[in-house]
């Protein structure tokens, strides 16, 4: 199980960002946001020191509708003892990271959520939970 | 004499919203009919340089399949039938165009 926090009101956790080949991922506050079905939203000024690869563009809706263009490049994401490589958005106006549904489902986590903490679980422990008495 | 669909466009793009639109035209173009009616909900990626498209059903594995046919390509990502690949929970009022 990995423990994250409640700051400034929005869930968070640690991870760890790096290139898919690096050996030292930088460790960053990360918020979960189910509201983003991507795997991780990241600043362009944060990106960059990481040195991430950069692959082209795709197309975000906004809370909205409207739609805009972002660059998108590749990251190893670290959480806990578990690395996996995901689609990093680079936002140009943003000062936080998110991880979103995609994270979710790239580590096979489950989010348990309450007003004080989060705690992500592994899936096959959340369908013990919510297995059918 | 050049393959077909291998023609290779070497256009420079300054910002995402160029790659993007260039990518859009060349979906809608060549494959948006055809995705939409046997692929809908997938993900595919467009090499805007070469007009070929790379589809499964997550957007880390189109990626890879594009990125192994053309490593240096220049990609765009779109989700078959949706507006966006991805959703954002948040509303940007800012011009981001300083930036590009």
């Amino acid at each position: 199980m990995i423990r994250g926090s409640i700051k400034e009101g929005s869930p968070s956790v640690s991870i760890k960002i790096g290139g898919v080949f690096s050996d030292q991922p930088q460790e960053f506050e990360a918020i979960v946001d189910t509201g983003f079905t991507g795997f991780v939203s990241m600043p362009f000024i944060k990106a960059f020191p990481l040195g991430l690869p950069l692959y082209g563009s795709t197309s975000v809706v906004l809370a909205d509708g409207k739609s805009q263009a972002r660059l998108i490049a590749e990251a190893q994401v670290v959480v806990g003892s578990d690395s996996q490589i995901g689609l990093v958005i680079l936002e140009p106006s943003s000062n936080e990271i998110l991880v979103g549904m995609d994270f979710l489902r790239h580590f096979k986590l489950a989010l348990i959520l309450a007003s004080y903490g989060l705690a992500l679980i592994q899936e096959s422990e959340f369908d013990k939970i919510v297995a059918e008495p | 004499m050049a393959e077909q669909g291998e023609v290779k466009t070497r256009r420079h793009f300054t910002n995402p919203n160029e790659i993007a639109e260039v990518g859009e035209k060349i979906y809608e173009a060549k494959y948006q009919a055809d995705y939409e009616e046997s692929r809908l909900g997938q993900f595919v990626v467009i090499d805007v340089r070469t007009e070929k498209s790379y589809v499964a059903p997550q957007p880390e594995e189109a990626l890879e399949k594009a990125k192994s046919d053309s490593s240096d390509g220049l990609f765009h990502l779109i989700r078959i039938g949706a507006t966006g690949a991805f959703r954002v929970s948040y509303s940007s009022s800012e011009n981001d165009s300083w930036l590009y």
